[in-house]
Protein backbone atom coordinates (compact mmCIF):
# COMPACT_ATOMS: atom_id res chain seq x y z
CA UNK A 1 0.00 0.00 0.00
CA UNK A 2 1.27 3.09 -0.80
CA UNK A 3 1.21 5.89 1.83
CA UNK A 4 4.03 8.67 1.04
CA UNK A 5 2.09 12.27 1.09
CA UNK A 6 2.66 14.20 -2.26
CA UNK A 7 2.89 17.36 -2.97
CA UNK A 8 2.53 19.24 -6.52
CA UNK A 9 6.09 19.45 -6.87
CA UNK A 10 6.57 15.84 -6.36
CA UNK A 11 4.00 14.67 -8.75
CA UNK A 12 6.15 13.57 -12.24
CA UNK A 13 7.81 11.33 -9.82
CA UNK A 14 4.66 9.46 -9.09
CA UNK A 15 3.59 6.01 -10.55
CA UNK A 16 1.68 6.85 -14.06
CA UNK A 17 -1.34 4.74 -12.76
CA UNK A 18 -0.99 7.08 -9.66
CA UNK A 19 -1.39 10.30 -12.03
CA UNK A 20 -4.31 8.87 -13.97
CA UNK A 21 -6.45 8.46 -10.97
CA UNK A 22 -5.55 11.30 -9.28
CA UNK A 23 -6.55 13.26 -12.91
CA UNK A 24 -9.51 11.15 -13.05
CA UNK A 25 -10.97 11.49 -9.44
CA UNK A 26 -10.51 15.39 -9.49
CA UNK A 27 -12.36 15.70 -12.86
CA UNK A 28 -15.08 13.35 -11.43
CA UNK A 29 -15.28 15.15 -8.66
CA UNK A 30 -15.91 18.62 -10.23
CA UNK A 31 -18.14 17.09 -12.71
CA UNK A 32 -20.34 15.83 -9.60
CA UNK A 33 -19.91 19.54 -8.03
CA UNK A 34 -20.56 21.59 -10.81
CA UNK A 35 -23.50 19.16 -11.74
CA UNK A 36 -26.00 20.18 -8.90
CA UNK A 37 -26.86 23.60 -9.65
CA UNK A 38 -27.44 22.20 -13.37
CA UNK A 39 -30.24 19.76 -11.52
CA UNK A 40 -31.62 22.44 -9.60
CA UNK A 41 -31.35 26.04 -10.52
CA UNK A 42 -33.74 26.62 -13.68
CA UNK A 43 -36.46 25.12 -11.53
CA UNK A 44 -36.13 25.79 -8.15
CA UNK A 45 -34.96 29.30 -7.82
CA UNK A 46 -38.27 30.71 -8.95
CA UNK A 47 -40.37 28.05 -7.25
CA UNK A 48 -39.39 27.60 -3.85
CA UNK A 49 -42.09 27.50 -1.73
CA UNK A 50 -40.61 31.12 0.05
CA UNK A 51 -38.07 33.57 -0.46
CA UNK A 52 -35.87 32.50 2.40
CA UNK A 53 -35.93 29.15 0.40
CA UNK A 54 -34.77 30.88 -3.02
CA UNK A 55 -31.87 32.27 -1.49
CA UNK A 56 -31.41 29.13 0.36
CA UNK A 57 -31.56 27.38 -3.24
CA UNK A 58 -28.41 30.78 -4.60
CA UNK A 59 -26.59 29.79 -1.46
CA UNK A 60 -26.32 26.35 -1.89
CA UNK A 61 -25.68 26.73 -6.00
CA UNK A 62 -23.58 29.39 -4.79
CA UNK A 63 -21.55 26.81 -2.47
CA UNK A 64 -21.23 24.01 -4.81
CA UNK A 65 -20.12 26.72 -7.57
CA UNK A 66 -17.32 27.52 -5.12
CA UNK A 67 -16.70 23.59 -4.39
CA UNK A 68 -16.56 23.23 -8.16
CA UNK A 69 -13.59 25.79 -8.18
CA UNK A 70 -11.88 24.45 -5.34
CA UNK A 71 -11.62 21.40 -7.68
CA UNK A 72 -11.12 22.55 -11.05
CA UNK A 73 -8.27 24.37 -9.71
CA UNK A 74 -6.53 21.11 -8.03
CA UNK A 75 -7.30 19.91 -11.49
CA UNK A 76 -6.09 22.63 -13.39
CA UNK A 77 -2.93 22.53 -11.38
CA UNK A 78 -2.02 19.02 -12.75
CA UNK A 79 -2.78 19.52 -16.65
CA UNK A 80 -6.71 18.74 -16.38
CA UNK A 81 -9.14 21.44 -18.05
CA UNK A 82 -12.60 20.86 -16.11
CA UNK A 83 -13.94 24.26 -17.74
CA UNK A 84 -15.93 22.32 -20.41
CA UNK A 85 -18.01 20.75 -16.99
CA UNK A 86 -19.75 23.99 -16.63
CA UNK A 87 -21.85 23.93 -19.57
CA UNK A 88 -22.14 19.59 -19.76
CA UNK A 89 -25.22 18.61 -20.82
CA UNK A 90 -26.80 16.87 -17.75
CA UNK A 91 -27.12 13.83 -19.57
CA UNK A 92 -23.36 13.86 -20.67
CA UNK A 93 -22.51 14.04 -16.83
CA UNK A 94 -20.00 11.48 -15.23
CA UNK A 95 -23.08 10.17 -12.66
CA UNK A 96 -26.35 9.00 -13.25
CA UNK A 97 -28.01 10.72 -10.20
CA UNK A 98 -27.06 14.16 -12.31
CA UNK A 99 -28.07 13.50 -15.28
CA UNK A 100 -32.06 14.74 -15.06
CA UNK A 101 -33.57 17.77 -13.88
CA UNK A 102 -34.86 18.24 -10.33
CA UNK A 103 -38.51 20.36 -10.59
CA UNK A 104 -40.04 19.62 -7.30
CA UNK A 105 -39.79 20.94 -3.63
CA UNK A 106 -39.36 17.61 -2.42
CA UNK A 107 -36.99 16.23 -4.76
CA UNK A 108 -34.81 19.13 -4.02
CA UNK A 109 -34.95 18.25 0.10
CA UNK A 110 -34.43 14.51 -0.78
CA UNK A 111 -31.48 15.37 -2.72
CA UNK A 112 -30.20 17.27 -0.48
CA UNK A 113 -30.68 14.39 2.46
CA UNK A 114 -29.90 11.60 0.45
CA UNK A 115 -27.32 12.64 -2.63
CA UNK A 116 -25.06 15.45 -0.25
CA UNK A 117 -25.07 12.50 2.11
CA UNK A 118 -23.95 10.23 -0.45
CA UNK A 119 -21.19 13.14 -1.73
CA UNK A 120 -20.47 13.86 2.05
CA UNK A 121 -18.92 10.12 2.04
CA UNK A 122 -16.87 10.46 -0.88
CA UNK A 123 -15.15 13.86 0.41
CA UNK A 124 -14.27 12.14 3.32
CA UNK A 125 -12.07 9.64 1.59
CA UNK A 126 -9.94 12.49 0.52
CA UNK A 127 -9.42 13.61 3.71
CA UNK A 128 -5.78 12.09 4.76
CA UNK A 129 -5.41 10.95 1.16
CA UNK A 130 -1.73 10.48 -0.31
CA UNK A 131 -2.64 13.53 -2.76
CA UNK A 132 -1.82 16.62 -0.10
CA UNK A 133 -3.19 18.99 -1.90
CA UNK A 134 -6.28 17.35 -1.88
CA UNK A 135 -6.50 16.04 1.71
CA UNK A 136 -5.97 19.71 2.83
CA UNK A 137 -9.36 20.59 0.96
CA UNK A 138 -10.99 18.19 3.08
CA UNK A 139 -9.02 18.19 6.08
CA UNK A 140 -10.82 19.50 9.33
CA UNK A 141 -11.46 22.01 9.52
CA UNK A 142 -12.60 22.35 5.74
CA UNK A 143 -15.33 24.73 4.50
CA UNK A 144 -16.24 22.48 1.88
CA UNK A 145 -17.36 19.80 4.36
CA UNK A 146 -18.80 22.05 6.48
CA UNK A 147 -21.04 23.67 3.72
CA UNK A 148 -21.58 20.31 2.50
CA UNK A 149 -23.24 19.16 6.05
CA UNK A 150 -24.84 22.69 5.52
CA UNK A 151 -27.05 21.02 2.53
CA UNK A 152 -27.29 17.71 4.40
CA UNK A 153 -29.11 19.13 7.41
CA UNK A 154 -31.58 21.56 5.15
CA UNK A 155 -32.63 18.75 2.99
CA UNK A 156 -33.16 16.53 6.25
CA UNK A 157 -34.85 18.78 8.33
CA UNK A 158 -37.31 19.75 5.21
CA UNK A 159 -38.05 16.17 4.18
CA UNK A 160 -38.95 15.31 7.95
CA UNK A 161 -41.09 18.51 7.66
CA UNK A 162 -43.07 17.16 4.63
CA UNK A 163 -43.40 13.66 5.82
CA UNK A 164 -44.81 14.92 9.03
CA UNK A 165 -47.41 16.04 7.25
CA UNK A 166 -48.87 13.02 6.33
CA UNK A 167 -51.55 12.38 3.80
CA UNK A 168 -50.08 13.75 0.11
CA UNK A 169 -47.08 15.36 1.20
CA UNK A 170 -45.54 12.25 2.81
CA UNK A 171 -46.81 10.50 -0.34
CA UNK A 172 -44.46 12.73 -2.60
CA UNK A 173 -41.81 13.03 -0.36
CA UNK A 174 -41.61 9.45 -0.33
CA UNK A 175 -41.89 8.87 -4.17
CA UNK A 176 -39.07 11.07 -4.20
CA UNK A 177 -36.91 9.03 -1.21
CA UNK A 178 -37.38 5.75 -3.57
CA UNK A 179 -35.98 7.65 -6.78
CA UNK A 180 -33.27 9.40 -4.70
CA UNK A 181 -32.08 6.32 -2.49
CA UNK A 182 -32.14 3.72 -5.18
CA UNK A 183 -29.86 6.58 -7.21
CA UNK A 184 -27.72 7.11 -3.98
CA UNK A 185 -26.88 3.44 -3.31
CA UNK A 186 -25.53 3.05 -6.99
CA UNK A 187 -23.53 6.37 -6.85
CA UNK A 188 -20.90 4.86 -4.27
CA UNK A 189 -19.82 2.28 -7.68
CA UNK A 190 -19.94 -1.89 -8.14
CA UNK A 191 -18.81 -3.35 -4.88
CA UNK A 192 -16.41 -5.54 -7.16
CA UNK A 193 -14.60 -2.73 -8.49
CA UNK A 194 -11.17 -3.05 -9.60
CA UNK A 195 -10.72 0.23 -10.21
CA UNK A 196 -11.76 1.85 -6.02
CA UNK A 197 -8.96 -1.27 -5.44
CA UNK A 198 -6.38 0.96 -7.33
CA UNK A 199 -7.59 4.06 -5.60
CA UNK A 200 -7.34 2.21 -2.63
CA UNK A 201 -3.74 0.83 -2.89
CA UNK A 202 -2.58 4.07 -3.73
CA UNK A 203 -3.74 5.59 -0.65
CA UNK A 204 -6.18 8.11 -2.75
CA UNK A 205 -9.76 6.28 -1.42
CA UNK A 206 -10.07 4.76 2.30
CA UNK A 207 -12.82 2.65 2.20
CA UNK A 208 -14.30 0.42 -0.62
CA UNK A 209 -17.34 1.48 -2.52
CA UNK A 210 -19.04 -1.81 -0.44
CA UNK A 211 -18.03 -0.51 3.08
CA UNK A 212 -18.99 3.36 2.07
CA UNK A 213 -22.83 1.65 1.02
CA UNK A 214 -23.09 -0.38 3.69
CA UNK A 215 -22.48 2.66 6.52
CA UNK A 216 -24.02 5.02 4.67
CA UNK A 217 -27.51 3.02 4.62
CA UNK A 218 -26.75 1.87 8.28
CA UNK A 219 -26.82 5.86 8.99
CA UNK A 220 -29.58 6.78 6.35
CA UNK A 221 -31.97 4.32 7.15
CA UNK A 222 -32.66 4.84 10.59
CA UNK A 223 -33.08 8.17 9.81
CA UNK A 224 -36.13 7.07 7.13
CA UNK A 225 -37.47 5.14 9.69
CA UNK A 226 -37.86 7.75 12.51
CA UNK A 227 -39.26 10.47 10.05
CA UNK A 228 -42.30 7.56 9.07
CA UNK A 229 -41.44 7.03 5.94
CA UNK A 230 -40.59 3.25 4.11
CA UNK A 231 -36.76 2.01 3.65
CA UNK A 232 -36.75 1.59 -0.01
CA UNK A 233 -35.05 -2.38 -0.82
CA UNK A 234 -31.80 -1.69 -1.23
CA UNK A 235 -31.25 -3.72 -4.21
CA UNK A 236 -34.48 -2.80 -5.79
CA UNK A 237 -34.11 -1.05 -9.21
CA UNK A 238 -29.97 -0.91 -8.85
CA UNK A 239 -27.76 -0.78 -11.66
CA UNK A 240 -24.14 -0.97 -10.14
CA UNK A 241 -24.26 -4.08 -7.34
CA UNK B 1 7.37 18.40 -14.40
CA UNK B 2 6.50 16.65 -17.74
CA UNK B 3 4.04 19.11 -20.25
CA UNK B 4 0.85 16.98 -19.18
CA UNK B 5 1.19 17.95 -15.60
CA UNK B 6 1.72 22.09 -16.55
CA UNK B 7 -0.90 23.94 -15.29
CA UNK B 8 -3.53 24.53 -17.53
CA UNK B 9 -3.83 28.41 -19.02
CA UNK B 10 -7.37 29.04 -17.33
CA UNK B 11 -6.26 27.19 -13.97
CA UNK B 12 -5.89 30.31 -12.57
CA UNK B 13 -8.13 32.82 -13.98
CA UNK B 14 -11.06 30.72 -14.08
CA UNK B 15 -10.32 30.57 -9.99
CA UNK B 16 -10.34 33.83 -10.05
CA UNK B 17 -13.46 34.83 -11.93
CA UNK B 18 -15.48 32.06 -9.85
CA UNK B 19 -14.09 33.19 -6.86
CA UNK B 20 -15.73 36.90 -7.47
CA UNK B 21 -18.94 35.25 -8.82
CA UNK B 22 -18.88 33.24 -5.60
CA UNK B 23 -18.53 35.94 -3.33
CA UNK B 24 -21.12 38.46 -4.96
CA UNK B 25 -23.46 35.41 -4.41
CA UNK B 26 -23.12 35.59 -0.98
CA UNK B 27 -23.39 39.33 -0.70
CA UNK B 28 -26.79 39.08 -2.41
CA UNK B 29 -28.20 36.28 -0.38
CA UNK B 30 -27.21 37.86 2.94
CA UNK B 31 -28.67 40.59 1.96
CA UNK B 32 -31.46 38.69 0.54
CA UNK B 33 -32.23 36.91 4.17
CA UNK B 34 -31.88 40.17 5.73
CA UNK B 35 -34.57 41.70 4.11
CA UNK B 36 -36.73 38.63 4.00
CA UNK B 37 -36.27 38.19 7.68
CA UNK B 38 -37.89 41.41 8.00
CA UNK B 39 -40.59 41.08 5.71
CA UNK B 40 -40.66 37.67 4.01
CA UNK B 41 -41.56 39.24 0.72
CA UNK B 42 -39.03 42.10 0.56
CA UNK B 43 -36.12 40.14 -1.21
CA UNK B 44 -37.14 40.16 -4.38
CA UNK B 45 -34.46 42.25 -5.65
CA UNK B 46 -31.60 40.11 -4.31
CA UNK B 47 -33.38 36.83 -5.93
CA UNK B 48 -33.46 38.72 -9.33
CA UNK B 49 -29.66 39.38 -8.68
CA UNK B 50 -28.83 35.87 -8.11
CA UNK B 51 -30.71 34.44 -10.90
CA UNK B 52 -28.75 36.82 -13.41
CA UNK B 53 -25.75 35.44 -12.13
CA UNK B 54 -26.41 32.18 -12.32
CA UNK B 55 -27.98 31.85 -15.45
CA UNK B 56 -24.72 33.60 -16.96
CA UNK B 57 -22.91 30.70 -14.69
CA UNK B 58 -24.75 28.06 -15.65
CA UNK B 59 -24.64 28.85 -19.26
CA UNK B 60 -20.78 28.05 -19.11
CA UNK B 61 -19.18 30.16 -21.71
CA UNK B 62 -16.07 30.18 -20.36
CA UNK B 63 -14.02 31.64 -23.29
CA UNK B 64 -16.71 34.57 -22.78
CA UNK B 65 -16.27 35.32 -19.41
CA UNK B 66 -12.26 35.05 -19.32
CA UNK B 67 -11.99 37.27 -22.44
Amino acid sequence: MFSDRVELKDLPKQDPEYIDLLRRVLAIQADCEIGGPHLYVDAMLPSAPSQIDQLVVARTAAEEIDHFRKFARLAGDIGVDTAYLMSRPNQERYLEAFRGLITTWEDFAVFGFLIDRVGKYQLEEFAGCTYAPLSRLLEHPSRVMEEEAGHIDFGTTRTAEMAAKGGAARERVQRAVDFWYTTGLDMFGRSESRRAERYSFWGLKRRTNAEARAQYIAEVNPLLESMGLQVPDALAGRKYL
Amino acid sequence: MPEALTPTAIAQPLDDYLREVVQTLHTAVNQGMRRAADDPHAASPQIADCAEILTVIMAGDVKEWLG
